[in-house]
Formats: structure tokens, sequence, C-alpha cells
């Protein structure tokens, strides 16, 4: 048995009253007037003996009645099993941050006791999920549900005894936004009617990658979030992060001093750092970055030769964003031949444009060997692209041929239509080329952008080749393998893409040199050459700085990863292999195009350790339980005390006991009533009666 | 009646409070007393002789005394000791406290028939009465007269009840005695429930301003005695304050207290040459009105022997 409202049982501490009026001796109801009180002093009331209670039964009565009705407002129930469990059970899910930033000195410990602290309760369901910029699940409602009650918290407990914070970013709006979406799958049609759900975030609220992912989420109905903030009492940190560099810049003599942006949090004390190499070479570099502020120094001056592998930062409190790991990235060298009659130096001639076109990069260093259309000594098979501008003698042809079945690139310029012969020679299928007629100049009309040569191009500010005059062109029927790039405004096809065994030719109708046309001249002629130069060679720019946690800055095709590596030379890996990076170094990537050193490093966001403005999660739909811990128990609590209420109103409404009980004060007070009766009417004379007839007698008297 | 009995022949209280008309009530007991004195009514104590002076200029000759002239050839002017009738005036308290009775009839219909019947004798030898009734202030104010018409006036001053509020006796003492009334006789007819000190100063205050004073202190027999028996709220007539009181124990302090109390007033009056005469409501009206005639007479006589002696 409960009751509705207990706080009226104190009303039955309302028997005290009769049981202390029938100790009392009766005082005289009546009032007696009087001239004037001035001679009369008060005498107190005596008081009855204990043992002598006036009207027992009247008293018992009384005291029934009052019991009664005391009972009665309480309104108590009797309650089935059901009710008991009501409001007990409610699912909270414990997002646990493991990102950078929480390995600050003291965080990961404050982490664990909020973690204690939300799963003190057995009788709730839990989940945790741990969370950098992916989520990793603990423990699932099924793990905890599964255990009895008592090693429920110690299951969870080692759980999370067992991970420590990585070197990941965060991206609290993708846990927050997961996590809700686990929640409301473990709602089942039980489970739903009952229970409060809530997510505890445990987290330094720095921001990472902001709230982006929770944009797109609706936050679901009903569904609290407690924050648990940990935080750290040193306010200052610095991170650093590489500037990347535009790799199809020619390279600069301070290429060997990379630049290292050093960026302040808005929250630090300290304004002032040192940039050095981890090996200590070179003089650091001091730099002053004031608070919120970021700045881009260069690492020291190495010697010549000596690449350094990782530059630190010093002079903050957190070590976990100082260190970023670089890889040495000298250009590659890709030889280009060059097959024609002209000269390099000769202005007119092909080969006089393709050699200041191809000047070297950051990435690339080509080399051009030019050499006559007869020359016993050019060897295709040595060189990454070859340019052919006529027809080569039949040795050379043949070299060619075999170059490019055997998966070589080559660059076929037509000077005349003569030259279509040797041509017809290599793709085997019949050629027929002649001059075109020109009516003054033709243009470039129609553009395949979909072609990875030309793909560059396909921004409109960028896809505008009729600037292009040309001046002559060949006419040339297409082999039906081939895949035609670009035409002419009179329908001719200028360039093709015939594949040769597993090799592939481009046909170009018309040379850039002056006497054909102005592509030379124009401004997408040394894109086009690298491109095609990338292509043949089969050389791109490769992801040299990997974010860990992030999988999209890891090269395309990765296969697998060693690592981290002692140093950039080393053979033997310190560790073992895997497929995902977890911590800062040096790591050699395996993929389909052949092995790639990479630096990971820590995302740079997670330097910014200021926390999170709360209002923007409230902006956001999430429905904030609270941010203080205990007000957070202490909602939860009310919450379930009020459900647990309304369902013991609903039972007593049911019930309505108290209406007997009402009923049964009634009749006891009937029967107070007409004991009362009966024992007044056996006193047949008051005393007050008797005094006031003796006064008038004692008065005639005297 | 056991009261009349033991009173031989003078009508006790009682019956007397049972007529309605307070002039009636006055006449019976003064007729009641007339029959047992034979006293001229032109002779009041207003006409009694105090001494002789010399003649001077001015004086008026009615006042001569010719028998004097004719044997010593000297001119004597007779002084009587008011040269006009008596000025009465009744102060009758008509506070609260006087609305109890224990006997069928208040303090205040004891006190309005005493103060009629000393109107009634006062007025019948010819005397100006006037009449003031006052709770904690001066409530009715009659001018003392001695002219047709006038008696009933008084009477029926008198026949208001009692309304009042708190018995104040000290303010409206003091009132009166700074009304500058005409020198007279102030009869006070009051249960005197107030502080002694207040009591005392107002009373030796009407006395300094040359009133000659009698006082009839009013009260019921069951105040006196406190013959209550049952344990009860007493409730305050005047500021209706209750206080539990059991008359067993608290019995005998009452009756010290009243005594006291009695005693104060009545060394106060004798202090002051004040007339102090205790009036139960139970004794018979004659009686006082007979002691108060006693006493006026012995006055007479001070104040002529005062005035033989210089």
């Amino acid at each position: 048995m409960s009751v509705l409202f207990p706080l009226f049982f104190a009303a039955a501490a309302a028997v005290i009253a009769p049981i202390l009026l029938h100790l009392l001796r009766q005082r005289a109801r009546n009032i007696q007037p009087f001239s004037s009180l001035m001679f009369l002093r008060a005498t107190p009331p005596r008081m009855q003996p204990k043992t002598r209670v006036e009207n027992l039964p009247l008293l018992l009565l009384r005291c029934l009645a009052l019991i009664l009705l005391a009972i009665a407002f309480a309104r108590p129930l009797w309650q089935g099993t059901d009710l008991m469990t009501v409001g007990q059970k409610g699912r909270t899910l414990i997002l646990l941050d493991t990102s950078a930033s929480m390995s600050r000195t003291g965080l990961w410990d404050q982490a664990l006791a909020h973690l204690d602290q939300a799963i003190a309760d057995p009788e709730q369901r839990v989940a945790i999920v741990a969370f950098d910029r992916t989520l990793r699940p603990l423990l699932n409602f099924e793990d905890w549900a599964g255990q009895p009650p008592a090693a429920r918290a110690e299951l969870a407990r080692t759980r999370a005894q067992s991970i420590t914070p990585g070197s990941a970013g965060s991206d609290i709006g993708l846990a927050l936004a997961g996590a809700a979406d686990l929640i409301s799958d473990d709602e089942t049609a039980a489970a739903e009617a009952q229970g409060i759900k809530r997510i505890v975030l445990i987290s330094d609220l720095q921001a990472g990658r902001g709230l982006d992912a929770l944009r797109s989420a609706t936050w679901p109905k009903g569904l609290g979030l407690s924050i648990r903030q940990v935080s750290s009492a040193q306010p200052t940190n610095a991170g650093l992060s590489l500037v990347t560099v535009e790799t199809g810049l020619m390279p600069e003599a301070d290429d060997q001093r990379p630049r290292v942006r050093v960026s302040n949090d808005a929250a630090s004390k300290s304004q002032a750092f040192t940039v050095a190499w981890s090996d200590g070479v070179g003089t650091p570099e001091n730099v002053s970055v004031p608070p919120g502020s970021t700045r881009v120094v260069r690492a020291p001056l190495r010697p010549a030769g000596k690449a350094g592998s990782a530059v630190v930062l010093r002079g903050d409190d957190h070590a976990f964003d100082n260190t970023l790991y670089l890889t040495d990235a000298a250009p590659a060298e890709v030889p280009v031949l060059y097959l024609g009659s002209d000269a390099v130096d000769d202005p007119t001639g092909l080969a006089y444009f393709l050699k200041r076109a191809l000047q070297p990069t950051r990435v690339l260093a080509p080399r051009l060997t030019a050499h006559g259309l007869a020359d016993a000594a050019a060897d295709p098979a040595r060189f990454s692209w070859v340019v052919v501008g006529g027809a080569p003698s039949a040795e050379l042809a043949q070299r060619l041929t075999a170059h490019v079945s055997s998966g070589g690139a080559i660059t076929v310029v037509l000077r005349q239509a003569s030259d279509a012969a040797w041509l017809e020679k290599l793709s085997g299928h019949a050629l027929r080329a002649e001059e075109a007629r020109v009516n003054g100049f033709a243009m470039i009309g129609r553009v395949d952008f979909a072609h990875p040569l030309l793909r560059p191009f396909e921004v409109a500010r960028f896809g505008d080749f009729t600037k292009i005059h040309v001046w002559h062109h060949r006419t040339l029927t297409p082999p039906p393998t081939a895949q035609v790039l670009a035409w002419y405004d009179d329908g001719q096809p200028a360039w093709l893409d015939v594949p040769v065994g597993k090799g592939r030719v481009l046909v170009l109708t018309s040379g850039w040199h002056p006497a054909d046309s102005q592509l030379a001249l124009s401004t997408k002629f040394v894109p086009l050459i690298y491109t095609e130069l990338q292509r043949s060679s089969r050389i791109t720019p490769r992801p040299t700085q990997v974010i860990i946690g992030d999988a999209a800055t890891l090269p395309t095709g990765t296969q697998s990863i060693v690592g981290p590596l002692a140093s950039a030379d080393a053979a033997n890996p310190t560790s073992t292999t895997s497929q995902v990076i977890a911590q800062q170094g040096l790591y050699r990537v395996q993929t389909a195009e052949g092995a790639l050193l990479v630096a990971a490093n820590v995302d740079p966001l997670e330097s910014h350790t200021a926390p999170l403005a709360l209002e923007t999660l409230e902006a956001l739909g999430v429905a904030i339980a609270d941010a203080d811990a205990a007000a957070a128990v202490a909602a939860a609590e009310a919450a379930r005390t009020s459900e647990r209420k309304l369902k013991v109103a609903e039972l007593e409404a049911r019930q309505k006991s108290w209406m007997w009980i009402l009923a049964a004060a009634f009749i006891v007070l009937l029967i107070e009533t007409i004991v009362a009766g009966f024992a007044s009417r056996r006193k047949t004379e008051t005393p007050s009666d008797v005094v006031a007839t003796d006064v008038v007698a004692t008065g005639a008297a005297s | 009646m056991r009261a009349t009995e033991r009173n031989g022949g003078l009508v006790d209280p009682a019956s007397l409070m049972r007529i309605a008309s307070m002039e009636l009530r006055a006449k019976v007991v003064v007729d009641g007393l007339y029959r047992g004195i034979h006293r001229s009514s032109r002779h009041g104590f207003s006409t009694e002789f105090t001494e002789y002076r010399q003649y001077v200029d001015g004086d008026d000759l009615r006042y001569l005394d010719w028998r004097v002239l004719a044997r010593s050839d000297r001119h004597y002017i007779k002084k009587f000791e008011d040269e006009t009738s008596l000025r009465c005036n009744l102060l009758v308290d008509h506070s609260r406290s006087m609305g109890y009775g224990s006997l069928g009839y208040t303090k205040a219909d004891y006190a309005a028939t005493l103060a009629a019947t000393l109107a009634q004798f006062l007025f019948a030898q010819g005397d100006a009465v006037g009449l003031v009734t006052f709770d904690d202030h001066v409530d009715q104010l009659i001018p003392a007269r001695n002219r047709y018409g006038h008696l009933r006036r008084i009477m029926h001053g008198l026949e208001q009840q009692s309304g009042g509020a708190a018995t104040d006796l000290g303010a409206p003492l003091q009132h009166i005695a700074e009304m500058q009334m005409r020198r007279g006789l102030l009869v006070l007819v009051s249960d005197l429930f107030a502080p002694i000190d207040t009591l005392s100063k107002r009373l030796s205050h009407l006395r300094a301003s040359g009133h000659d004073l009698v006082i009839f202190q009013v009260f019921d027999p069951a105040e006196r005695d406190f013959t209550f028996e049952a344990p009860a709220l007493f409730e305050d007539s005047e500021s209706k304050q209750k206080l539990y009181v059991d008359p067993a124990t608290a019995r005998e302090d009452y009756c010290r207290r009243f005594r006291d109390h009695s005693e104060a007033v009545r060394t106060i009056a004798s202090q002051l040459t004040v007339d102090f005469h205790p009036a139960p409501t139970d004794r018979p009206l004659a009686e006082a009105l007979f002691e108060f005639m006693n006493d006026r007479q012995r006055r007479g006589r001070v104040i002529q022997r005062r005035g033989a002696q210089r």
C-alpha cells in the first residue's frame, strides 16, 4: 500500500488536540459578565490527573475520526507490482570524447570520474560510445542488460579504461547525430513506453569539426543532452600545422624551410613560442602569436641535404599538437623524349616551345631530350613521355610501336598529311589524312571536357579555346577505337586519343608551332602539356600530409599502411601493418601505384581548445538538460518522480479508496455525536447554571 | 422581604426598583423619610446663619439686623452661609461598569434612584438642583435651577440608560472642576472603580475649587463578597477583556483588594473633609438619604462653629 499525498499523514497529529482537551479540566464555557476586572487576577486552569481521562469512548471516537480523515486526505492506494518499476528504467548513452585534445593533462581522469557518475544507476539501460572523428561503440545496451545489475558498472568501467584518447580530431556534431540514432534504435515498443532517454556527453567541448553534421539531422523529441564538461586548469595551447604549398609552382630556394602555421588558442595566457626541428638542428625560431590569432613562420634553416622529419613547437602547456611531421617532398624527375627535325633553339619548331613549357615544379622535374627522326640513339623505352613531330625512320617507328604496345605513351603531331602513314602502321587502322582547306583560320569549336586531358579546363572560365587561331591543320578519318577530344569548327577532329596495345597515342592534327597555330602562345598550352606529362609519366600529386582520423586525406587506393617509421629512411617499421593511422608519425603507404611516404599529424582544428558555446547546440534544436552535473541528475530524478506520480494518481483515481475511508469517518463522527448527546443529557445541570443561581441567592441574602 | 423587615419600615431597594417612574420612586423615599422628621421646608441648610459683620456703605439694607440696631444702635449685617439657597449638582456615573447587577437591578438603577431621591428632597427644600451624568466624558449637563418643571427634567435625565463606555473618572471630574460652576454642593454617585491615584488627584482638585463634596460609592454585594462558585471567563463590562478565574482560588485575593480600595477611598475622603457613604445596592435608599441629611446638618454646625470662633 502506498499513498498519494503522504504529507497529509501529518494531519493525523491533530489527535493530540482532543486528547489534550479531554485531559484538561472542563473549562466553563459560559462567560460571566462582571463590572470590572480591576481586582481580579487570572488563575491558571487546572489539569485533571492523567489517569482520569474524561469520557474515554468519546475520546477514542474523536481520535479515530481524525485519523480516518487524515488517511482519506492522504489518498491511499493498493498498487500492483508493475508500479514499482515505473520510471526506474531509462536509457543513457554515454558519449566519451577520445579526441587528441582530451589527452591534455588531467582531462581523461576527469572524464572517467564523470563516467562513473553516469553509470551509477544499474537500473537504467546504458551504452558507451567513444568518439573522435568517428563513433566507436565500447559497450552497447544489450551487453549492459546482459550483465547482472551488480556487475554492470564494473564492466562499463573496464571497457572505458581499456581506451585512451588518441590523436584524431573531434566531430561533436557527428557524434551527437550518431548517438541520437543509436539511442533511437534501442527503442523497442516496451521500452518506448517508459523511462527517460538522454545522452551524456563527456567531453572538453573542443569545437573540432563543429556541428555541421547536426544541421542536417533532426534532434529526436524527448531526448535530453547532459553535458559533463572536463576542463584543464592550464589554458595556454598552441598548435602547429603545415602551410600547404602550391605543387604546380616552380620550386623556390626556401623550400627547404617549410612554412608552418602557429595558431594560439583564444584562451591562452602566453604568446611567446619557439619553433624548432625535433632533432635540434638549426637555430630555433622565436615567434610571438597573440591569443586567438595565427602566424605563419618558416622552420629554422638546416644544412643542405639534411632534411628534417618533424618540427616542434615549445612554450605552451599541452604537447598533443606540438609536433608536425613532414616528408621530404623532392620533385620526381620525368624524362621526356622529343623526336623531330627541328632543333630545341629553333623558335619556329615544336621543340623550342616544348622545352619552355616543361619547367620544373615542386613535384615534377621534367628533363627534355631531343633527337632527330632517324636518330638511332633514341630509345623511347627509357622515357616516360615521347613527343613525335613528324614521321620517324622505320627503325625508330618500330621501337615506338613496341614502346606503346608495352604501355608507353606518345604524342604524335601531324605536321604534314604524309605523317599519317607511319601512324597507320602504329595503330593498325587505315587512316586517310589530307591537308585541310582553311579559310583564314580555323578554331577549336567543340571540346570533350570529360577526357582526363581536358578536365582541368572544365570550368567555364578556363574552357574557352576559341581564341586559339589555327592557320593550318590536317583532316583525319579517325580509327574506330579512337576517342576524339576536340573538333575544329569545320567539324574535323583536332585531337584524338588512340589506344594501341597497353599504351595510347595522342594525335594532334595541327602543331603548336607558329606556322600551324597560336596554341603555343595561348594560356592553354602549358596546362595541356603538363597534364599530358602527368598522364604519361603516371605521376600525380600525392598527399604527403595525412590528418589522423580523416580517411579522406589518405592517398587514394591505399592498400596497407606501415608505420610509424623511426625516420624517413627506416626500412624496418617499428609498428605493424594496419589499415588506419592512429598516431602521429611517418608512414609508408602502399597504393596500387606504388609506395608513398606520408606524415600523419593531428587535425589543426584540434588545437583550438576553447570550448564550444552551448548556445550553438541549443540553436540546432538540441535539448540540453543542463550544463551542471548535479542539476542534471536532479532534473532526471524530478522527471522520473513526476512520471511516477502521474501513474500513482491514475491508479488511485481508479481505486477511489478515499471515498470509503471518508464515509467511515462520517459514520464515526455520527456515532460520536450520538454518544456525546447521551453524555450531555446525563448531566442535567451544568456547573455554570448552578453558579449563576448561587450568586443571585447570595446577593439577595446579603 | 427580609430587607424590609430589617430596615424597620423603610422600603427595600428591590421593591422600589419595580416602580418604573423615577419621580415616583424618589417621592416614595422622601415621603417615607418625612414621616419621621418635622422640619420646615423653608429652613433649608442654605438659610443657616453664619456671622455678623459691620455695615459698610453700599450694603443692601434688607440684610441689616434691625433688632441689633435697636438694641445697640450699631449697624450690623446678618450674614448667612449662602446668600441664596443651596446649589447642588448631582454627578452620576453612567459608565458601563455601572450596568452590572446581581440582584435583578443594576448599580446604575440604584445610583439613579439615589440621585433622584436627593434631587426630590433638595428641590422640595427650595434648593437649586443640577445634574451631570458622565462616563468617560461628560454626557448630560443640566444646570442647577429651582424652578417649575426643572425637577422633571432632572428625573428625565436620570432615566436615561447608562450606555457609556469605560469609566475614566479622572477625565470627567477634571472637566467638572474646570467648568467654573458656582460653588455649591457636589454629590458624586459612582462605583469609584478607578485607580486610587487618579481618584485622589481629581477629588482634591474638585475640593480645591471650593466645592463641598459628598460621595456615594455604589457597589453590588457580589462585587464586595465575590460570591461566585464555578470557574468562568469573567468579562470586563468596559474593556470586554476576558479573564479565566476560578473563584475558589481567587476570592480571597479579590475581597482583600476590594476592601483595600474602599479603605483607600475612605482615607482620601477624610483627608479632604469629604463625606463618604458606601452604598451597596441592597441597602434601603432612605438610609442613604438619612445619612446624607445627618452629615449635612453636622457639616452645617461645623461651619457655624468655625464662624463663631472667628
